[in-house]
């Protein structure tokens, strides 16, 4: 049994609008110690994917339609929320976009960690204190400052913090929905290594969410694309990076200025992402794909295999896609 | 500026379909309880001066003989079929009393909210737009305003003006003043250093221009709400100043004066200030269900 | 002296200073560039380097401290309420947030006519005229007529900021301040509003002021590259000459941090000490110095003044003067 296997997972909002769709029939595992990418735009499902795996979905608006998710073989939305808790934390950690909220401002920084701590840990206040300058010094802040608040602290550094909470009862599974966006290049540099160097220590696995293909080519091993929640292309970062099918992955490539690439002008994807409340009913991507046929406006393409572990979601089995990237 | 040009515009069938007040009445009508609020007000309204013209067209003799009239034998009667609210201590008939008195209670109220919402808008708009010293000036000279008891402020205006329904809204109107330029100064504050403000100002908009048409749009929420709650506020305090006998003069039927005369008669007769309780109590929750609609109806933002 | 005719803005000793609890912030000091009439300057630091207030200040949507502004040889520095006014028409700016930077109170259309009603262009009685120019313009920057009657909080994001764009575009103007116009969007969106504004450079024959934090970007739409470190220019070149030779170690370093979406190429990220900094009370030396790797003695004395190293390729560093 994989570590992680999320399972036929549907996820849907109530909202005055209708229902959105959010996740639709994900199956994805993780091996112990890999670090997967999931990219996509807003409103993808990305972070509900995330949030589902964490089992903090907000109550009255989000429905988990069917699907299972097994952590280590324990089908995690079927535990009681007591079970839930101690796993939270303790063994599935996440992070979220903005450090400027995640913190409590009435808290130091050190008892912020330290209570993380022994939310999972029997120990006194002491130690906890102590393993929380530990953790401080780890991220690379100076544990003399965990006496100080969170507002003393730059974006950057409170990020940090953010994950030092994270990590601090050493987590077998890291779950980083956007970590650097809203920081600097050079602080997301740092972050990042930080993230990577103290993973490979504990040996825990890492799925990082983004938009930013970039973080992903450097971060990670294997790729899922998400298009209005559903996967449309996943495989190891050279299948999506060096051999991408899916016409809406090109897109994505063909979209971005590269800084080590000289073109005079982008490729963008045509329109916008569907209305979540009425998605197309063939692909979900025909509207906006330069190679739509009939076929594709009615009827729903599954995942095909177009090399070993590589998958992906069109009719035109990658044809559309090569065309795509020349023109 | 575009809003009254947009209906005006023809012969492009894109422009034609959508305008500011249409639909905001479009998103009032979805909300019921704001619907019953305004029935409520216009209903008053109605009566209000349904009495004026019945005034005016018989020379007050109905008034004198529905409303002023005196019947000893009639003193605190219990609400029947004659008399559905009952009768007061001097037997006048508490319902026609009621009728009479909606047009003193709603319109010295509502005009006094009214005069001190646009001396408020004018000031606490300019302190909270410029901030700065203009904002201490105005702000200072407000807190000053406000330091005073608003009864004793309005007892001042009356012994300094005198009386007369003119007079009187101020008296009312004045001690309202800072507390509305308040309620202003902060929501402009808020909405002040939106980026779209910027945005107006970039384009060359003026001062007068971007306050009346971006920053006052987008502040009235807040606004709406708590003039809705002031009128309620002024229909009581009307009753607390003539209660001290610089209000409306006995024997006129104002709301306010009717309830403080019946405190004296609690124990005997329940029913006359139970009456006037409620109506001033319904008055002002349906002025405020009323502002409460027209606030959300005028946010496009909220769902058709 | 030829080329300064073509030479749309000048920037002279434009400095930006704020006062703050903390003392004086620098947020713009010293800032001297000019721009030619169709390039584009791309603007690039981290938050807080003072691109947005540097962008702000030009167009006097913050009061420059002092310096001066030319456009077309005037001083906009110098103007009174009217002249400013008159010089709006020329000068427009596009805002990083399409939603913020739209009143929400008003329709598409609205928000499109509001520059052209404030400036006089088009007479109340010129209605039709107006309303025709609204589509017009509404198509150039790929809007749907249908979307006239809409309130911006009913579009997406990429739609917004097209309406953005339609404002500035409004008042027909040559010189356009884009303060991170894109940075909001998605990547696929973000590509359409790259295009968008390239067509309409080319069609119009724009100036842009391009700010944005993403190298990426800026590298694809520059004819020059300036690189901001609080509150000061570091270094200045076309994108070649910045990408394939950085000569100022904050350069270097911010262009190493980049992620390269290449799963085959290995960053080799230089390390920075510490984090930016709000330049609060500076003192004499080299701002970038306490982060620096190779800071000597006298880049924590003196000043470094900006030096041509040839083909207008400049660089503020002494490491870089002494060799």
């Amino acid at each position: 049994m994989a570590f992680l296997e999320i399972n036929k997972i549907n996820i849907d909002y109530v909202t005055e609008d209708g229902v959105v769709e959010a996740v639709n029939d994900i199956d994805l595992s993780l091996k112990e110690g890999e670090s997967l990418g999931l990219v996509g735009e807003t409103g993808a499902g990305k972070t509900t994917l995330a949030k589902c795996i964490m089992r903090i979905l907000p109550e009255r608006t989000a429905r988990i339609n069917s699907g299972e998710i097994f952590y280590k073989g324990t089908d995690l939305l079927k535990l009681e929320p007591e079970k839930m808790r101690e796993i939270r934390g303790s063994e599935i950690a996440m992070i979220f976009q903005d450090p400027m909220t995640a913190l409590n401002p009435v808290l130091t920084v050190g008892e912020q960690i330290a209570e993380a701590v022994q939310n999972h840990q029997k120990v006194d206040d002491a130690e906890a204190m102590k393993k929380a300058e530990e953790m401080l010094e780890l991220v690379g802040i100076p544990a003399a400052r965990s006496s100080e608040y969170p507002h003393q602290f730059s974006g950057g550094m409170r990020q940090r913090v953010v994950i030092a909470i994270a990590l601090a009862c050493n987590p077998k599974l890291l779950i980083a929905d956007e970590p650097t966006t809203a920081l600097d290049v050079t602080i997301q540099a740092q972050v990042l290594e930080m993230i990577q160097k103290l993973r490979t220590q504990m040996k825990s696995s890492l799925i990082l969410i983004t938009h930013d293909l970039g973080l992903v080519a450097q971060n990670c091993e294997s790729v899922a694309v998400i298009y209005a929640g559903e996967i449309v292309e996943y495989g190891t970062v050279h299948d999506i990076f060096k051999d991408m099918k899916h016409p809406y992955t090109v897109g994505l490539f063909t979209s971005i200025p590269k800084i080590n690439e000289d073109v005079k002008r982008l490729t963008p994807i045509p329109g916008n992402t569907p209305d979540p409340v009425h998605l197309p009913k063939g692909c979900k991507f025909c509207t906006r794909c330069a190679y739509a046929t009939e076929k594709c406006q009615n009827e729903h393409p599954e995942l095909y295999q177009s090399s070993e572990g590589h998958f992906v979601r069109c009719f035109l089995k990658g044809q559309g896609g090569e065309k795509y990237g020349k023109q | 500026m575009t809003q009254q040009g947009m209906k005006k515009a023809t012969g492009m069938n894109e422009y034609q379909g959508r305008s500011l007040w249409g639909e905001a009445w479009h998103r009032y009508k979805k909300n019921k309880v704001a619907v019953a609020g305004l029935v409520v007000v216009i209903a008053l309204l109605i009566i209000a001066l349904g009495t004026i013209v019945i005034d005016l067209v018989t020379h007050e003799s109905v008034y004198n003989e529905l409303v002023l009239k005196q019947d000893i034998y009639r003193k605190l009667a219990k609400p029947s079929m004659q008399h559905i609210f009952g009768c007061d201590e001097y037997g006048r008939d508490i319902f026609f009393r009621m009728v009479w008195g909606t047009r003193y209670s709603l319109f010295i109220g509502v005009s006094s909210i009214l005069f001190a919402l646009a001396i408020g808008l004018v000031l606490g708009s300019i302190a909270g737009y410029y901030g700065g010293k203009i904002d201490n000036f105005i702000m200072r000279i407000m807190d000053v305003f406000l330091s005073i008891p608003s009864m004793v402020m309005a007892i001042a205006v009356v012994t300094a003006l005198g009386t007369g329904t003119f007079n009187l809204v101020l008296s009312i109107a004045i001690p309202q003043i800072p507390r509305l330029a308040r309620i202003v100064r902060a929501s402009v504050m808020t909405v002040r250093d939106r980026e779209f403000i910027e945005s107006a100002r970039a384009v060359g908009a003026n001062d007068r221009l971007i306050i009346t048409q971006y920053v006052l749009p987008n502040a009235m929420a807040p606004i709406i709400v708590q003039t809705s709650l002031y009128i309620g506020q002024a229909i009581l305090a009307i009753a607390g100043l003539s209660f001290l006998g610089i209000g409306i003069q006995p024997p006129t039927p104002e709301w306010g004066s009717i309830l403080n005369a019946a405190r004296t008669y609690m124990r005997q007769a329940w029913h006359i200030s139970l009456i006037p309780g409620l109506v001033i109590m319904f008055t002002v929750l349906s002025l405020n269900a009323a502002g409460d609609g027209l606030r959300d109806a005028l946010d496009p933002k909220l769902k058709n | 002296m030829e080329n300064s005719r073509e030479k749309i803005l000048k920037v002279k000793h434009l400095k930006k200073y704020f006062n703050t609890p903390a003392g004086i912030l620098s947020a713009v000091d010293d800032i001297n560039f000019s721009i030619k009439k169709g390039e584009t300057l791309g603007v690039v630091g981290e938050s807080g380097c003072g691109k947005s207030t540097l962008g702000k200040s030009i167009l006097r949507l913050e009061e420059p401290t002092s310096g001066d502004v030319y456009f077309n040889g005037k001083n906009v520095t110098k103007m009174d309420k009217r002249e400013l006014k008159q010089i709006r028409k020329d000068m427009q700016i596009i805002f990083q947030d399409p939603y913020e930077s739209l009143n929400p109170r008003m329709t598409v259309s609205q928000l499109i006519q509001a520059p052209m009603i404030i400036q006089g262009i088009y007479k109340k009685s010129q209605r039709e005229e107006m309303n025709k120019k609204t589509l017009e313009i509404m198509e150039q920057v790929g809007l749907a007529r249908r979307l006239v009657n809409t309130y911006p909080h009913e579009l997406d994001g990429g739609r917004r900021q097209r309406i953005g764009i339609a404002r500035a575009l409004a008042l027909q103007p040559k010189f356009i301040v884009c303060d991170e116009p894109v940075s909001a969007l998605d990547v696929s969106i973000q590509a359409q509003i790259l295009n968008l504004m390239q067509d309409l450079q080319e069609s119009m024959e724009l100036t842009y002021l391009f700010i944005t934090h993403d190298l990426s970007v800026v590298k694809h739409l520059s004819t020059r590259i300036m690189v901001m470190y609080l509150g000061q220019m570091v270094e200045m070149g076309t994108p070649q000459q910045l990408f394939t030779n950085p000569l100022h170690p904050y350069t270097k370093a911010l262009l190493s941090a980049i992620p390269v979406p290449d799963p085959d190429i290995k960053m080799q990220r230089i390390q920075l000490k510490g984090e930016v900094t709000s330049p609060i009370n500076m003192k004499a030396g080299c701002r970038f110095a306490k982060r620096c790797l190779f800071a000597k003695e006298v880049c924590k004395k003196e000043n470094c003044p900006l030096v041509d190293v040839g083909q207008e390729h400049y660089v503020a560093c002494h490491l870089v003067q002494q060799k």
